[in-house]
């Protein structure tokens, strides 16, 4: 692996994706509107999205700084949760290539490692979940991939919620440009 | 009932524990500034000499588990601002296992020798748990390659060094700890650690159409809504008091002489006040 692209240039990344999950989330309130009738057989998959949606607004409301990659990855966490659950309910064109069980495992992995705070953890390096080493490139490399990758997720699972909603149609047309972002800014980088 | 009755008054009592709340993680802030003495906390590490300043290990200590714990708060602030229930309870958690992480260790440092139990005992339950924290970490980081096995491969070689001159190990017998076991030392901290996890965490069992108190997604901005923001904060504000508390009792380096009066009365001021303060604005709600 080479040298990564300064930490600078990772923020900026973060930020990046950060406002792509914002346009996602705002596409999701037109689709599944707070005031609109919920049916009496209606699939958990539907409201486990709307906490998905929850958790990718408090990621928009986070600095990218230490403190706020600490608290995003909390968030995170717990939107990989409900991904999993929400995957296994999508058809295969609105998946991404993931495999059974990779969001929680993700969730279980890497972003655990911010969720169960100890002394010891707590002096790692910030990309193992500490304070340490806060300005290596890495911890918000990791970061944006995270982001993108729940950006990509959820995105394709709006595209199926609109149709299952039968929603009007354009939302294909606004969904298309935020999920190119949210994959694009997450490939960017050479070395990822 | 309707959506809106008895609304002015709770959405009052909330926005005043959410005052509570920020005023009581301004002491973290403060106690968090003066145990790391304005250094990084890398930095006191590096120049530890246990023999002249014994309490050097704690103060680092409580420093990384304090600013854990007020970042997270910030960000239940932020959620309670933008009436997110969910995102309020999942940046709970990590404050609750500071917190009793805190208490554990303070209670077990400073108050326990010679009122509770021997000094030595003490001790000994505070060395446990670190070098428990410290292998479970390990094996974590090294994704199960070193095994609890190795480990104790580690320790008996370290015994067969022991016979040979070197400093002999104790022995270890706490290798893991739950969870869970973080908030025991915090009040009916179990069980509202096991209600977050349950209804907001990996939300198993969650009934998604019912109350966002039992974490669901329906209900926003009722009534109901509001006293589960107003319950949850109260509980939390309670904990991050008693944990400034107990923090409050490590000796700081250079103004030991004034401890008491500088930190650790104030802080047990603070946690009486919020105490009798959320008591009057709610009857904490019983976790579901």
């Amino acid at each position: 692996m080479g040298t990564l692209e300064p930490v600078e240039v990772q923020r900026a990344r973060c930020e990046s994706i950060q406002a792509a999950l914002r346009d996602v989330a705002v596409i999701h309130v037109d689709i599944d509107t707070p005031r609109r009738r919920i049916g009496a057989d209606e699939p958990d998959w539907v409201f486990r999205l709307r906490k998905v949606c929850l958790h990718v607004l408090a990621i928009t409301k986070c600095d990218v700084d230490v403190d706020g990659l600490h608290a995003m990855t909390t968030e995170l966490r717990a939107a990989y949760e409900q991904m999993d659950a929400v995957r296994r309910c999508l058809p295969d064109a609105f998946r991404l290539d993931e495999h059974d069980g990779w969001w929680s495992a993700e969730a279980g992995d890497g972003l655990a490692a911010y969720s169960h705070p100890t002394p010891v953890s707590l002096a790692l390096p910030l990309s193992a979940g500490g304070f340490d080493d806060a300005e290596a490139p890495e911890s918000y490399l990791r970061l944006a991939i995270w982001l993108g990758r729940l950006g990509c997720g959820y995105g394709l699972a709006l595209g199926h919620l609109a149709r299952v909603l039968g929603t009007p149609d354009g939302i294909d047309t606004r969904l298309v440009p935020v999920l190119k972002r949210c994959a694009g800014v997450a490939q960017a980088d050479p070395h990822c | 009932m309707s959506d809106n009755a008895g609304r002015p008054d709770v959405s009052r009592c909330r926005a005043r524990m959410a005052e509570l709340l920020a005023e009581v993680i301004a002491t973290t802030r403060k106690l968090e500034e003066s145990l790391d003495g304005g250094r990084s906390w890398s930095e006191a590490a590096a120049e530890i000499d246990p023999d002249s300043d014994p309490a050097a290990t704690y103060r680092i200590l409580g420093t990384l588990l304090l600013r854990k714990a007020r970042l997270h708060t910030l960000a239940v602030l932020r959620a309670n601002e933008s009436s997110n229930l969910h995102s309020l309870a999942v940046q709970m958690r990590p404050v609750l296992e500071c917190a009793g992480q805190v208490v554990f260790t303070f209670r077990n440092a400073y108050i326990a020798p010679d009122l509770l139990m021997s000094r030595e005992k003490a001790l000994e339950t505070l060395s446990k748990r670190l070098n428990a924290d410290f292998y479970q970490t390990l094996r974590t980081r090294t994704k199960g390659a070193v095994s609890a096995e190795d480990l104790r491969g580690m320790a008996a070689e370290a015994e067969a060094a022991a016979s040979f001159g070197e400093t002999p190990l104790r022995e270890q017998k706490a290798w893991s700890f739950r969870q869970s076991d973080k908030v025991a030392s915090l009040e009916g901290g179990q069980k509202w650690y096991a209600y977050l996890s349950e209804r907001f965490g990996h939300g198993r069992g969650v009934d998604w159409k019912g109350l966002s108190l039992r974490g669901g997604v329906v209900s926003i901005n009722r009534v109901e809504d509001e006293f589960a923001f107003l319950g949850v904060m109260s509980y939390l504000a309670r904990q991050v008091a008693a944990m400034n508390a107990h923090a409050a009792l490590c000796p700081f380096a250079g103004d030991a002489g004034d401890q008491w009066e500088r930190w650790v009365e104030p802080a047990l001021a603070q946690q009486r006040d919020v105490r009798t303060s959320s008591n009057a604005l709610v009857a904490m709600p019983e976790p579901q």
